[in-house]
């Protein structure tokens, strides 16, 4: 019985104790993050907005009927979040994975060992300790029901949207740092929905120095060239892109002005 | 003198000889009907889900029909419950955990998988910035005000590092608890004010009301967040009072700690919840007079003041004159509006003169009617029976200002005032206008048909809600439009914005028009120069026929190296009325929309690259101009 009473103690201090771990390992960092396996993600979440809140609740505000602490449980795990975010801005570590977890991990253990101790305090008598969960499927099936239905419009709704949306070709012209003076990389990328074939036309004072016909591309590929100019041209760089299916008509048009040639691609500049 | 005293006392409190007694009776217990209300709830939510699907195939009429049949199936059945038969406290909660899952995905599948809203854009380069960087208060040029408030973005980026999501879909997850917390909390604040499930299910649902709620306060923005936790706020505020020794201060630790949120979270939420609680403490101070207990939210509030010169003078100076301009714009208009001197806007229409069909106009007018039906009585029966209480005494005072919504909304300088306000008002609103609802007493041989005339009252108000705060437009994805809002961010102004992050690198300087802004601004990650940031104005650059020496001059003070242009928006008149910057018919003299050749003017422009070409979105590089 004394263990059933302390189950969710020692659920969550697991969880936490698990999440510090698989930060700490440092796993990920920055924006960029190598994507952890799907059920990790409850508890993720559990970590952010629901567990420091409950655990504070818990042992703070122990006689709160469910209702209540399931509120506070949401809105004070935000609060700590934001809480966090300013104390861990502060300290020279940042914010990373390994000083949320520190920080969320270490409310959420220090919950714990507070209800914990509060429990030895005030042992509460086995009657009042609630009962264990009852399957009735007659509350349940219908909710499992309900559930499924709206995991399934969920699915619709995302696939709809993977599905729509216009269709095009982007092609692009770019000078490039390299060791020749004068090299410039022309891409083509097609997000066309179906595989496309195209001709790439290059210009430069007034005549062809590239031409390539027949570029299959599948949908998603994108083709790049770096080509080079033995001197600074006068006169711009033109590409024409067709597509094969219908080589009358100019499909894109990208050009670079002898000016870009005067430098790298620009540093980039964030400041106001 | 008397007998006026007594005549005007008799018919004030006339209706109590229709009230009954209530009788003591036995409380329901368990889930009642919630399972199979939940039920109906989720086919509700497979409608709404198949009606964004036929929306984005441009089957408009059949998307439409779907949209409404799901949100009433959505609303409907949790009305029902809550004013026909016997709702459980458990039941009760329930539904309003059902609704608001439901009322969150309304607004998931206007953009599953990414935001498409304006002001989520800059939300998300601000998590984005702080991902990035690691830490706080990074500029942000399309909301240099965003920064400074990081609360939503506080949890969103805790999520992301923590589980792997993306932006995105860890602001939905923050979005859908925001839902749970505003839903609950607002259930759990009327159910300790009234003491009555009934009461407190009917106010929750007639918040809903409010046209803030199903999109504007769904959004990725900071009121999103800070909206909730006001109103958990009031709740713990409310408690502490009931509360003692220990209990107390833990409830008055909690409500510094969410107000000290808030104020990091967003500023006018905070401003609203000052505005509460100062009528609090004069309801307090009331409610004393008269001789009744009441605990003043005076420390409280002094807490509050305190927490907002902090983190203004320490954090986000620049907020004052971020509000000042928007708060004069609009309290001009609405005055304009009382003297006759402001210019009416044309309701249920947009700039383009794309308007709602006939039905829903009838249904937001229809809601206003019912509000504003309800509003007296509410007030009265405050009056009769809750005017000792300090809480329910500021949601009467409070509710006073709800004519002045529908009047602001009049005019279009102080439209979304007034759209932005409901969402704080609503919250007194829905406690007056339930009372008057579920408690205004009314003769024996009414009663029968009261439960279904609520319902059907209460099904007006948030139908009307949901046309007044989104346009046909905005309310489910649809096919592309140019100039029109969240219509016009498209998988091609993305990929461009991808492509301009990918291969020119962050934080160059762009300038495009009010999608591209947004777009290039957040998910390119780029520099765009705004008027709001960079004190200029670049409508020129974009919508003059020519450069003038003027844009010439912009070009050259700021340094800007990019010009995206989107061809498209030369094919239809912009919703919102401008597609740079909205004063930008007094820079550039054009006949709207704007030409092609006036966007590709460039093309003619000796120095300048066309270095990116999508077929709609072309980039320039004009680097030789900034000489």
């Amino acid at each position: 019985m004394k263990f059933r009473r302390s189950l969710d103690l020692i659920i969550i201090s697991a969880l936490a104790l698990f999440t510090m771990l698989v930060a700490l390992s440092g796993v990920r960092s920055g924006a960029d993050q190598e994507t952890l396996p799907v059920w990790f993600l409850p508890v993720g979440i559990g970590m952010i907005l629901i567990l420091p809140g409950y655990v504070l609740v818990k042992a703070f505000l122990p006689s709160l009927d469910r209702a209540t602490v399931l509120l506070l449980s949401v809105s004070l795990s935000i609060a700590l979040d934001v809480v966090g975010i300013l104390i861990l801005n502060a300290l020279p570590w940042g914010l990373n994975p390994s000083t949320w977890a520190v920080w969320l991990g270490g409310i959420t253990l220090l919950g714990c060992l507070l209800i914990a101790v509060r429990r030895f305090r005030h042992p509460t008598p086995d009657s009042k300790v609630r009962s264990t969960f009852k399957v009735n499927w007659r509350v349940w099936a219908p909710l499992v029901t309900a559930i499924v239905v709206t995991i399934v419009s969920i699915i619709i709704a995302r696939n709809s949207f993977v599905r729509s949306g216009t269709t095009f070709t982007q092609l692009w012209i770019l000078p490039t740092s390299s060791e020749a003076p004068y090299t410039f990389q022309i891409g083509i990328r097609n997000y066309e929905r179906q595989d496309k074939q195209y001709d790439l036309y290059v210009e430069s004072q007034g005549r062809l120095i590239y031409s390539e016909s027949g570029i299959a591309l599948a949908s998603n590929e994108t083709w790049t060239i770096d080509l080079s100019l033995n001197e600074k041209p006068v006169n711009p760089v033109s590409a024409y892109l067709y597509l094969s299916e219908s080589p009358d008509t100019v499909f894109r048009t990208v050009e670079l002005a002898p000016v870009a040639f005067d430098g790298p691609l620009p540093p980039a500049d964030a400041s106001p | 003198m008397s007998f006026i005293g007594r005549a005007i006392n008799n018919l004030i409190t006339l209706p109590l000889k229709w009230e009954t007694p209530s009788r003591p009776k036995k409380s329901p217990a368990g889930w009642g009907a919630l399972p199979w209300i939940s039920v109906i709830c989720s086919v509700g939510i497979l409608s709404l889900s198949l009606a964004c699907s036929f929306s984005l195939q441009g089957n408009s009429g059949l998307a439409t029909t779907l949209y409404w049949v799901g949100l009433s199936l959505l609303f409907v059945p949790v009305a029902i419950r809550f004013m026909i038969g016997d709702v459980s406290r458990q039941e009760g909660v329930g539904l309003v955990i059902v609704f608001s899952i439901g009322a969150f995905l309304v607004s998931y599948f206007n953009g599953p998988l990414v935001f498409r809203g304006f002001d989520e854009f800059l939300h998300w380069r601000t998590a984005y910035d702080i991902l990035e960087n690691q830490k706080l208060f990074t500029p942000n040029s399309l909301l240099p005000v965003s920064p400074r408030y990081p609360g939503l973005e506080s949890a969103t980026t805790a999520l992301v590092n923590m589980t792997g999501l993306s932006i995105v879909d860890a602001g939905f997850v923050v979005i859908a608890a925001s839902r749970l917390v505003m839903v609950l909390g607002l259930y759990l604040l009327y159910e300790q004010l009234t003491k009555s499930v009934r009461v407190a299910g009917v106010a929750t649902l007639v918040y809903t009301g409010s046209s803030t709620f199903m999109y504007f306060d769904a959004a990725f923005g900071y009121e999103t967040l800070a909206l909730p936790l006001m109103i958990v706020s009031l709740l713990t505020i409310f408690r502490r009072a009931d509360a003692s020794g220990a209990a107390r201060r833990v409830w008055n630790i909690l409500s510094l700690l969410f107000i000290f949120i808030i104020v990091v979270t967003h500023h006018v939420t905070s401003y609203m919840l000052m505005v509460f609680l100062v009528v609090w403490i004069c309801a307090d101070l009331i409610v004393r007079w008269q001789g009744h207990k009441s605990v003043t939210p005076l420390g409280i509030a002094a807490w509050l003041i305190a927490a907002i010169w902090f983190w203004v003078a320490f954090a986000a100076s620049d907020t004052i004159s971020y509000l000042t301009p928007i708060v004069n714009g609009a309290l001009n208009s609405f005055y304009g509006i009382l003297t006759g001197t402001s210019a009416t806007r044309e309701l249920f229409q947009n700039a383009a003169g794309q308007g709602a069909i006939v039905v829903e106009r009838i249904l937001g007018i229809t809601s206003v009617l019912v509000l504003a039906l309800s509003w007296p009585f509410g007030l009265w029966y405050w009056f009769l029976r809750h005017k000792y209480q300090a809480l329910a005494m500021v949601f009467a005072l409070v509710a006073l200002a709800y004519p002045a919504l529908p009047v602001m909304r009049l005019s279009s300088g102080s439209w979304d005032m007034a759209h932005r306000a409901s969402g704080f008002v609503f919250i007194a609103m829905g406690f007056i206008v339930a009372l008057a609802m579920v408690k205004f007493p009314i003769p024996m041989k009414l009663r029968p048909f009261r439960g279904w005339l609520v319902v059907v009252g209460l099904t007006i108000i948030f139908l009307g809600g949901v046309v007044g705060g989104a346009s046909p437009n905005s309310r489910m994805p649809q096919p592309y439009r140019p100039a029109a809002g969240q219509r016009s961010v498209d998988n091609e102004g993305l990929l461009a914005a991808e492509w301009a992050r990918t291969m020119l690198g962050p934080d160059n300087r762009f300038v495009g028009d009010r999608t591209d802004v947004v777009v290039i601004g957040a998910y390119g990650i780029q520099r765009m120069i705004t008027d709001l940031y960079d004190g200029v104005s670049v409508s020129g650059i974009l919508l003059r026929y020519k450069l003038a020496p003027t844009d010439i001059a912009v070009i050259r003070q700021k340094h800007i190296r990019y010009v995206i242009i989107d061809r498209r928006i030369s094919q239809a008149l912009s919703t919102e009325g401008y597609y740079v910057e909205e004063w930008e018919q007094y820079i550039v003299s054009y006949v709207p929309p704007p030409s092609i050749p006036t966007l590709e003017k460039f093309d003619y422009v000796p120095d300048v690259s066309r270095i990116f070409d999508s077929g709609s979105i072309v980039i320039y590089d004009i680097k030789a101009l900034d000489k």
